[in-house]
């Protein structure tokens, strides 16, 4: 039912990207820290979802951001390099993965909080499809301070 | 039997004449049930034995029972994790006290559903303005590019500052154009907090009246188009009303 209504609704659309409703890894992280919280004395437990929470965003308000920011900034092929022009270098840049590549960071922190406690073995195929390229080093500072805490 | 056995994982709070939907499996495959008590219910499934609570499967299968049931009628979705020491417990300590305030709650998501807009930039498109906007930017660009990353470290920071506190302002001074076409055709709408990249621009969840879907999506499409070129939208849903129950 809702499956067909979406379908109908894309093939209308164009510029509007629909994910199917089963295709809603891009915001189930934000799910976290949404819902209605019960009182503690009758819940058993949260599972320490807050610190799940707060410890992703201690990874993305760090230096890291600034980095990560001017390595985008110094990424673009404008002038110096010259020949290239600007929606060539979109284009490009769609073709490199540049989204996943912009939320690999933090993706990468709340799949490794998620996977981290568990016999994650059925958890293998949840990784994000693209992971940061570029990034490697960095990435793996970032995971090694986080297991240090 | 321990005690642990009859651990509820709660999903959410709905009517106590609601159905369950048909084929959706809870956390770690376990059937999904109601829990009534007076005019409401809860949506649950046992917590498996020895399986701990917080892997990402477990929260995708949170999201589509609450999805699914929300399809069908009016539900508060529970914090991702919620477990409750059993049935009776449901019943008498959360649904009992709690009546009438869910039923408030219930009363104004009732024929309504969440969709969620995500606004990103193309990266390169805005980028390249705060280059050209900004003649320190381009200065400090030309400083740190293709050099060792050890010896122009402080140059760097001080470029992703700037491109930072840059894609701020374009943030703000570019939502409303994102938004405001949009909000009006729905009942309610909150900003979710991004997650900062580079191609952020807003996250907002709107809570859309069902008799209003159709407006409230050529309204979307329209700001796609008009955008186009330099900002992407993507509009999933509809799905349960997450962001529009206190605590969310």
């Amino acid at each position: 039912m809702t499956v067909s209504a979406v379908g109908q609704r894309r093939s209308g659309g164009g510029y509007l990207e629909r994910p199917a409703p089963s295709g809603l890894a891009d915001v189930i992280d934000s799910i976290l820290d949404k819902g209605l919280v019960i009182d503690a004395y009758i819940r058993v437990s949260l599972v320490g979802i807050e610190l799940l929470t707060i410890d992703a965003r201690i990874v993305i308000a760090s230096v890291d951001t600034y980095l990560r920011f001017a390595e985008a900034t110094n990424r673009l092929d404008l002038y110096e390099k010259g020949g290239k022009d600007l929606p060539e270098v979109i284009e490009q840049m769609q073709e490199g993965g540049g989204r996943g590549r912009t939320q690999g960071i933090l993706d990468g922190a709340k799949n490794a909080l998620l996977g981290s406690d568990d016999d994650n073995g059925d958890d293998g195929d949840e990784e994000p499809a693209e992971r940061p390229r570029r990034r490697p080093p960095r990435k793996a500072a970032a995971r090694r301070r986080r297991t240090d805490e | 039997m321990s005690e642990l056995d009859d651990f509820c994982y709660v999903y959410g709070i709905t009517l106590g004449d609601a159905e369950l939907p048909e084929g959706v499996d809870g956390l770690d495959a376990r059937p999904i049930d109601l829990v009534r008590s007076g005019s409401l219910a809860a949506v649950v499934s046992e917590v498996a034995d020895g399986r701990r609570i917080g892997r990402k499967a477990q929260l995708i299968a949170h999201c589509q029972v609450l999805d699914a049931v929300a399809a069908q009628v009016a539900v508060i979705p529970l914090r991702f994790g919620t477990v409750v020491a059993g049935r009776s417990a449901v019943a008498d300590s959360v649904l009992g006290p709690g009546a009438e305030r869910f039923q408030e709650i219930l009363d104004g998501l009732s024929g309504r559903s969440q969709f969620t807009l995500q606004a990103r930039y193309e990266e390169g498109r805005v980028l390249t303005e705060i280059v050209q906007e900004d003649p320190r930017v381009a200065e400090l660009r030309s400083q740190t590019r293709d050099r060792p990353e050890d010896s122009t470290m402080n140059a760097r920071l001080q470029l992703g500052e700037l491109v930072s506190a840059a894609l701020l302002l374009k943030r703000e001074a570019d939502t409303p154009a994102v938004l405001d076409p949009i909000a009006s055709h729905a009942a309610a709408y909150s900003i979710r907090d991004g997650r900062g990249g580079v191609d952020q621009l807003v996250d907002v969840a709107f809570l859309v009246d069902d008799d209003r879907r159709a407006e409230f999506d050529r309204a979307a499409e329209s700001v796609a188009r008009a955008l186009t070129g330099r900002v992407r939208l993507k509009l999933m849903g509809p799905t349960a009303p997450y962001d529009f129950v206190p605590g969310g």
